[in-house]
C-alpha cells in the first residue's frame, strides 16, 4: 500500500510535516508526469485549488480549525458541475454550455472538509458506457496497463486513483460505472444506496438510477470521504436520510463487532456466474474464503432485472437527449447517440413496465438478506479488455464489450442497494474486482467486510508498473 | 404480459421487422434517423425488444404500477 493515502496526507498536512500547497503541488506535478499515458484528467483547476490550498495552509498557521480532508487533493469526473467551468459530461455538446454557477453538493461537502479539487476526469459520453473509450477526449489507459482500457463510464476517476495523481476521486454509478473501472484498475470504490448521496450537480443520466460516490486506495480513504458526503440535501429529492456515518463505527468497539465479529456472507450463482473468465470466479473463491462464505446463493430474477435496467435506460435517457438527438445526432459519439435513438423509438411501455419491475426484484432480495449480511459477486466479466476491443467471449458467445462488461453490476444497482467493490491483492497482474452487496442503507456491512479483507491482505490497491505513488 | 397495444405490437416483432418499425417509429416522433447511424439504432433496437421481452413476460399480471419514487 502507497504511504500517501487521503487520511496520511491530511494528518501530515495537520501536523505541519507539510502544507497544503505543497501537497496540491505534488497532485499538479504527478498529473503532468502521468496523464499523458493516462488521459484520465480531461481539467486541471491550478488557481483555484492552489488559492484553496493557501487559505487551508493560513487557517493552520492561525490555529483555526480545518477539516478532516485538509490538503487532499482529489478529482471529479467532469459531469460534476465546478463553478466556473462548463459541465461537459464527456461530450462535444455540452461544450457550448454556460459554466457552472456553483460547485456540486459533493464537491461542496469534500470541499469544507479541506479537500482541494484539482481537476477533471475522463469518463464515456453522458455516462453511457463501461470503457470511457470517448470519441471526443480519447480512451482513458489502465495504469496497471497501458493497452487496455480503464472502464467506465468513471475511468478516468478509477484511473487517476490507481495512477497515484490523486489518493481520492468521484464518480457516478448508474448501471456500473464506479464498479467496473474500480474492477479494472485494482481500486476500492463504494457505490452507496440509491438517494445516500446528493446527486445535485451531477449531470443526470438515468435520474431513478443514478448514484454518485468515491474511489480511493483504501477502506479508510473511501470510508472517510463517503461519511463527509452523506446527509439530506433539498435540492436532491431523493437524498433524505440523515447521515449514518460508518468510519467511526469501523473503528469503536461496537464497529469493531461489524469489522471483526461473525458476518454471514453468501457468494451469488447462478446470473452472477455465467460467463465469468476463469481469474474472476478465482478471485471471488479467495475473497468468499476469506470471508468463510456460503456458496450458491441465487438472487431469484437477476437476469430478469438486468433486462430490465438494460432497457430503462436509454428508454428514459433519450428524454432527456430528445431534442439534440432530433437536432444534431452527429454530435454525440456514435455508440452512445446509436443506443440513444434506440430508446427513443421504444414504446412508453417499456420504461413502465422496467419499473413495475423493480419492487418485484427488491422485495425478493430483501428476503434473501433475511439470511445473510452480506453477498458477493464479480464486479465485472473478465479484466480489463484492450483499449479498441469491441467484443469480448461470453458464456460461449461472442458479446459486445460495451454491453457486457457490467453484467454483474445491473441488477444491484436497478435496485439501490450498497455495493463496495474490492480489488483482489495480486500485484503483478490485471486487477480483479470483487462486488460485496449488502442490504438498503448498510455500507457500513459492506466497509466492515471490505476492512477485514485489507486488514487480512486479501485485498489491495497495489502500485501499477511506472505509477507516480511517490507523490500519492 | 403486454396489455398496451403499442407495447404488444413491439415485443411481437420478428428481428427482421425492426427496422420497418423504427423508421415508422421514427417519422412518428419526428426524429430523423442518420444514414449512419441507421444500422446501429437497428441493432440496438432488436437487442432493446429482446430484452424487454425477458423482463415483460417474467412480469406478473397483477404486478401494481410502479411507485412515482423507488425506495431501495
Amino acid at each position: 500500500m502507497s504511504s500517501r493515502s487521503a487520511t496520511t496526507i491530511a494528518a501530515d498536512v495537520r501536523s505541519g510535516t507539510t502544507t497544503a500547497r505543497a501537497e496540491t503541488e505534488a497532485a499538479f506535478a504527478a498529473i503532468a508526469a502521468r496523464n499523458s499515458d493516462l488521459n484520465a484528467f480531461t481539467a486541471v483547476f491550478e488557481s483555484r485549488a492552489l488559492a484553496q490550498a493557501d487559505a487551508l495552509d493560513a487557517d493552520l498557521a492561525a490555529g483555526r480549525p480545518v477539516g478532516p480532508l485538509a490538503g487532499v487533493p482529489f478529482a471529479v469526473k467532469n459531469l460534476f458541475d465546478v463553478e466556473g467551468v462548463t459541465t461537459i459530461v464527456g461530450s462535444k455538446i455540452r461544450r457550448e454550455a454556460a459554466p457552472a454557477t456553483r460547485d456540486a453538493t459533493a464537491i461542496q461537502r469534500l470541499t469544507a472538509a479541506g479537500a482541494v479539487l484539482v481537476g477533471a476526469l475522463n469518463m464515456d459520453e453522458f455516462a453511457y458506457g463501461f470503457v470511457t473509450e470517448n470519441a471526443h477526449d480519447g480512451p482513458t489507459r489502465n495504469p496497471h496497463d497501458l493497452t487496455r482500457i480503464a472502464g467506465g463510464s468513471s475511468g478516468g476517476s478509477a484511473a487517476a486513483v490507481a495512477g497515484g495523481l490523486v489518493p481520492l476521486s468521484l464518480g457516478s454509478d448508474t448501471n456500473g460505472s464506479i464498479r467496473i473501472p474500480a474492477s479494472l484498475c485494482g481500486v476500492f470504490g463504494l457505490k452507496p444506496t440509491l438517494g445516500r448521496l446528493s446527486r445535485q450537480g451531477a449531470f443526470p443520466f438515468v435520474e431513478s438510477l443514478d448514484h454518485i460516490g468515491p474511489f480511493a486506495r483504501s477502506v479508510e480513504d473511501l470510508a472517510l470521504a463517503y461519511d463527509l458526503m452523506q446527509g439530506p440535501d433539498p435540492l436532491d429529492p431523493l437524498c433524505r436520510r440523515p447521515a449514518e456515518p460508518a468510519a467511526p463505527r469501523l473503528q469503536a468497539p461496537r464497529l469493531q463487532e461489524g469489522a471483526d465479529g461473525p458476518l454471514r456472507v453468501g457468494v451469488l450463482g447462478g446470473w452472477f456466474a455465467r460467463g465469468a473468465f476463469p481469474e474472476v470466479l478465482e478471485a471471488l473463491e479467495i475473497v468468499a474464503d476469506a470471508l468463510q462464505a456460503r456458496r450458491g446463493v441465487e438472487l431469484p430474477g437477476a437476469e430478469i432485472a438486468r433486462a430490465a435496467a438494460f432497457c430503462l435506460t436509454p428508454a428514459e435517457a433519450s428524454h432527456l437527449h430528445l431534442d439534440d438527438l432530433k437536432t444534431r445526432p452527429m454530435d454525440y459519439d456514435p455508440a452512445v447517440r446509436d443506443r440513444l435513438l434506440a430508446g427513443a423509438l421504444l414504446p412508453d411501455g417499456v420504461a413502465e413496465a422496467a419499473r413495475r419491475y423493480r419492487p418485484i426484484f427488491r422485495d425478493a432480495v430483501a428476503k434473501v438478506f433475511e439470511d445473510f449480511d452480506i453477498l458477493l459477486a464479480p464486479a465485472s466479466v473478465c479484466p480489463a479488455p484492450g483499449v479498441g476491443q469491441t467484443t469480448m467471449e461470453m458464456d460461449g458467445r461472442q458479446v459486445s464489450v460495451r454491453k457486457n462488461l457490467g453484467a454483474y453490476t445491473q441488477p444491484i444497482s436497478y435496485i439501490g442497494l450498497p455495493v463496495v467493490t474490492v480489488p483482489l491483492n495480486r500485484p503483478g497482474k490485471l486487477p480483479i474486482g470483487v462486488q460485496i452487496i449488502a442490504p438498503a442503507w448498510r455500507e457500513d456491512l459492506a466497509l466492515a467486510a471490505a476492512l477485514r479483507l485489507e486488514q487480512a491482505g486479501v485485498v489491495a490497491a497495489h502500485r501499477p508498473p511506472g505509477s507516480v505513488w511517490g507523490g500519492f | 404480459m403486454a396489455a398496451d397495444p403499442a407495447l404488444a405490437t413491439f415485443l411481437d416483432l420478428s428481428d427482421d421487422a425492426v427496422a420497418a418499425y423504427a423508421d415508422a417509429r421514427a417519422e412518428a416522433l419526428g426524429l430523423p434517423l442518420p444514414p449512419a447511424a441507421r444500422a446501429g439504432v437497428i441493432d440496438n433496437l432488436t437487442l432493446l425488444r429482446r430484452q424487454a421481452e425477458t423482463f415483460i413476460a417474467a412480469l406478473p399480471v397483477d404486478a401494481p404500477g410502479a411507485a412515482k419514487a423507488f425506495e431501495p
